[in-house]
């Protein structure tokens, strides 16, 4: 009697227990389709979506495989999600976009507002917060969804692994939709985001090869969620030069008394912003400190004494003092964005404030003195203590 | 109150007027005298029922022929008990039972027959009367005497000879036991690298020796008993006073004599008789055939269960940690132990959970997989018939025919059926599109790590079973519920009174130094404190 009482109760338990589960949803493998990209243009209708459908290649001995192995379904619809329904009218399997690996708008879309087409992103369970958010520049999204012209042969695999190179040039972003949705949130700070650009591939040769490639130099501005212009590549850099996200490069610079030039390879790189406010007048602060180490050098210079060092590093932190002026001025008279977040020092540094700034702190941005102060460190010269010059 | 009693007889005496205080108490006692009686009457009837027993009470008779007709029919003149006669020089009938097989001939000839004829020459014959005297005659190295005759058939069913020398009433049982047993070798199931190879055998002697070679001390104690109405087999306790723990020695006597059956052919019978939960999938009781993994568990103050006829010694209490040690884990240098250790879990979670997790997370989760996993999966089950429970079902089945016929073919073909498994399941079946590769790959993982924690490998195989269903039809959720199912059923269960997850459940410093992590011999100063009670130094 006990111990069925105490069975009735534990399947009681487990049976109840069922609902709190959330989504069941059973679905074979082989009846998915497996998104890879997505890709929003305007259309006829409103919006119209692609979508990159990766074809799951049998693994077979030997035989490679041709083309790029990636079906395409392209759907119209007044919204993002319409379109996405629209689509499953059009293929025989179900659409499966957990791994969706690039979200991207043509520049239209971005310029109209990305706040409407994100929502679904932010609802739906099976779309992911952490897809590349990607504008492409210059052409529509769906032109830019079949280029793989790297090793990678799946194109969102392709993107996936070129948007992560970005550490090793440090001239572009790689912004997620979270980051997007966060600094279209946040107060005192715009969004910036991904930039590809469909291009002609140089051809070398005249063996077969792609026509196209992508690159992803640059960066989008936004003014809120509307684009509102780009950044090319030197000009990214200075953005991530005063956001601390500059992971590595290359920063070349004259040699002083002679006609070479010194590239010095980026090993750290921080920034620390500050923010004053007297009176009416605001005042911001750049501090960028860069380590670094000499990576090459093309006039004959004694690198052994300590003063030539001296020398290179304040050239040097010139060139990325320039580097940051500009794309600060750029920054604040063409795009009046700020998509630093000085707004955000204002908040904390002057929470009273900042209450009736921030509603219109981007002009007030735009207005702003900034001030930009570099210091670079160089801390070794490589394998060799002196130029190959002569 | 007083009052009230009085009125209280006075009440009775109105019921019952006749009757006096004094023929009550006659009345009383022919009522006790007629109880005494009826049990002394009781008593008689059992020791006449005792003496109509044909073999038991029986006594020796003095004369050769009729002991010997007496046992001829008492053996039903079965062919292997042999009986041989011989008179002395000085006239006197001698006879000599033993079954043929279990005694050393050689010994037998020569220590009993030869010796008993020489040695007795030089006696006058009246001498050969006194039982006493004829024990000097023998030089066999124990000889015993008996008055019964129940006594000299169990006797010569366990291998002594039993001599009857005319006009004595006494027979003497002599040992020369001697039969056909194995050597002792290395046991197939826990081989080991480093450490000792020997096993144990069939022969209980053997075993209990090979046992107190480990143990030279007077601690170490075997209480013998005869199990089985039908085989008699000997059983033997084996523990060492003072170091196990009294309360699971009691119960394991008091199991072991509640056991009601015809035969004990083998350890398993005592398991199935005295093991806490029957129903239960995690064995309770453990076994072993080394000396030197007994007397490890011993020595932490286990009792040990022996029994003739099998080479598999059991151990109570068996606690669940056992099954993931091995005697080399001792042998070997903490680290290589330690390592070992988390293989061995790692193993046993493999091998139970993967085939229910793949399944799982292929139908349920495919937001969890690796986007060039989920691809690769994908691609290869893109033309399978099956849906992913069923064809993992299926492979599961397939794989434990395969290794079930491995074990019962002979040897020479057992290696035919691998070669034919391989080559049908691994390359015919993914070719043809009926199983994927990485089914095939799943399986075979699980099935190698199966056998590495091998003491479990039954309960490993169900509970396997188990978790593809689970997560067949719940995905991960289903999956967590089993855990969860398994794991409230482990800590109920109890082996002799001790927790079977001791170290761990109820938890001592014994999950920290001898359960991942196996300490250095000398930082492990005390045994299991779940087992031991008294005596938990593990010096002295």
């Amino acid at each position: 009697m006990m111990i069925c009482k105490r069975m009735f109760a534990i399947t009681l338990m487990l049976v109840l227990a069922l609902p709190l589960t959330g989504c069941w949803n059973r679905r074979e493998l082989n009846t998915l389709g497996i998104i890879g990209m997505v890709g929003v243009d305007t259309g006829n209708n409103g919006l119209k979506t692609t979508f990159q459908i990766i074809k799951p290649e049998k693994t077979s001995k030997g035989g490679e495989k041709a083309g790029i192995p990636v079906k395409y379904i392209q759907s119209n619809g007044r919204s993002v999600i319409e379109t996405f329904r629209n689509a499953t009218a059009q293929f025989d399997r179900k659409l499966f976009v957990s791994h969706a690996k690039e979200f991207l708008f043509s520049e239209d879309v971005a310029r109209n507002g990305l706040a409407e087409q994100l929502d679904m992103i932010l609802r739906d369970h099976e779309l992911r917060l952490s897809m590349h958010l990607v504008i492409i520049k210059d052409s529509s999204a769906a032109d830019a969804m079949n280029i793989a012209s790297g090793i990678n042969t799946i194109p969102s695999s392709y993107v996936d692994d070129l948007l992560k190179q970005y550490k090793s040039h440090s001239k572009s972003v790689d912004s997620k939709v979270i980051d997007f949705l966060k600094t279209y949130h946040g107060k005192g700070i715009n969004p910036v985001v991904t930039v590809l650009k469909k291009v002609k591939k140089a051809k070398i040769g005249t063996g077969e090869s792609e026509e196209y490639e992508l690159n992803p130099e640059g960066a989008a501005v936004f003014l809120k969620d509307r684009l509102v212009g780009f950044l090319d590549g030197p000009e990214t850099r200075g953005y991530n030069w005063v956001v601390g996200k500059v992971a590595s490069g290359i920063v070349v610079s004259p040699t002083p008394n002679s006609n070479g030039t010194t590239s010095v390879e980026i090993l750290t790189a921080e920034s620390k912003n500050e923010v004053e406010i007297t009176d009416n007048n605001i005042k911001i602060k750049v501090k960028i400190n860069m380590t670094g180490m000499l990576d090459e050098e093309t006039s004959k210079i004694e690198l052994t004494e300590p003063a030539v060092i001296d020398m290179l590093e304040q050239v040097n932190s010139q060139v990325i003092k320039q580097e940051v002026e500009h794309t600060l001025l750029k920054v604040q008279t063409e795009y009046k964005s700020d998509i630093f977040g000085f707004g955000q020092l204002v908040h904390r540094k002057y929470p009273q404030k900042w209450k009736n700034m921030q509603d219109h702190w981007d002009e007030l941005f735009s207005q702003a003195a900034i001030e930009v102060e570099t210091e670079t460190k160089i801390t070794k010269t490589g394998k060799s203590s002196s130029p190959v010059k002569e | 109150m007083k009052e009230r009693k009085c009125l209280h007889i006075n009440k009775i005496s109105t019921v019952m007027p006749k009757a006096s205080h004094s023929t009550v108490k006659k009345k009383l006692y022919t009522f006790r005298q007629l109880i005494i009686e009826s049990e002394k009457v009781a008593d008689e009837i059992s020791q006449i029922v005792a003496k109509l027993r044909p073999v038991d009470a029986m006594a020796v008779f003095t004369t050769v022929t009729s002991n010997k007709s007496f046992l001829e029919k008492a053996f039903k003149k079965s062919g292997d008990v042999t009986f041989n006669e011989f008179t002395t020089f000085s006239g006197v009938k001698v006879l000599i039972v033993y079954i043929d097989g279990l005694v050393n001939k050689d010994l037998l000839g020569r220590d009993v027959i030869s010796s008993f004829i020489m040695k007795s020459k030089e006696q006058p014959a009246n001498t050969l009367l006194d039982s006493k005297f004829l024990k000097n005659l023998i030089s066999a190295a124990s000889v015993q005497e008996t008055k019964t005759m129940s006594a000299v058939i169990d006797d010569v069913l366990n291998g002594d000879t039993a001599m009857f020398v005319d006009g004595v009433d006494t027979a003497l049982l002599i040992d020369c036991k001697g039969w056909e047993k194995r050597a002792v070798i290395e046991p197939d199931t826990e081989t080991v690298i480093r450490g000792p190879r020997e096993g144990f055998i069939e022969n209980i002697r053997t075993n209990t020796s090979l046992l107190r070679r480990k143990i030279k001390n007077r601690n170490l104690v075997f209480e013998n008993m005869s199990l089985g109405q039908q085989t008699k087999t000997n059983v033997a306790i084996a523990y060492i006073d003072g170091i196990v723990n009294q309360a699971v020695l009691g119960e394991v006597r008091r199991r072991l004599n509640k056991i009601d059956t015809d035969s004990i052919l083998e350890t398993g019978y005592i398991e199935q008789f005295i093991e806490d939960s029957p129903f239960s999938v995690l064995a309770t009781v453990a076994n072993t055939q080394k000396p030197d993994i007994l007397a490890a568990k011993m020595l932490e103050g286990r009792v040990a269960i022996f029994c003739d006829g099998t080479p598999h010694v059991l151990t109570v209490p068996h606690l669940f940690i056992e099954e993931l040690q091995t005697s080399e884990d001792y042998y070997m240098r903490p680290f290589i132990a330690f390592a070992w250790r988390m293989l061995r879990i790692l193993a046993l979670l493999i091998s139970v959970l993967v085939p229910g997790l793949y399944v799982a997370l292929q139908t349920y989760h495919q937001e969890m997989i690796p986007t060039i996993l989920l691809l690769r999966m994908a691609g290869s089950i893109s033309d399978i018939p099956f849906p992913a429970g069923a064809e993992m079902l299926i492979m599961i089945v397939f794989y434990e025919l395969l290794r079930e016929s491995g074990i019962r073919l002979p040897r020479a073909v057992g290696s035919a059926i691998s070669i034919v498994g391989a080559l049908i399941v691994g390359e015919s079946a993914v070719n043809a599109g009926l199983v994927s590769g990485s089914v095939v790959i799943v399986i075979a993982i699980t099935g190698v790590a199966g056998f590495i924690v091998p003491a479990l490998s039954e309960a490993v195989i169900i509970y396997r079973f188990l978790f593809l269903i689970a997560g067949t039809a719940m995905g991960l959720y289903g999956i967590v519920c089993g855990i969860f199912i398994v794991v409230l059923h482990a800590v109920s269960l109890r082996s002799c009174g001790v927790p079977y997850t001791s170290p761990l459940a109820p938890s001592d410093q014994g999950v920290l130094n001898d359960f991942i992590l196996r300490f250095p011999l000398w930082a492990m100063k005390k045994r299991p404190e779940a087992i031991e009670k008294n005596n938990k130094e593990r010096r002295g």
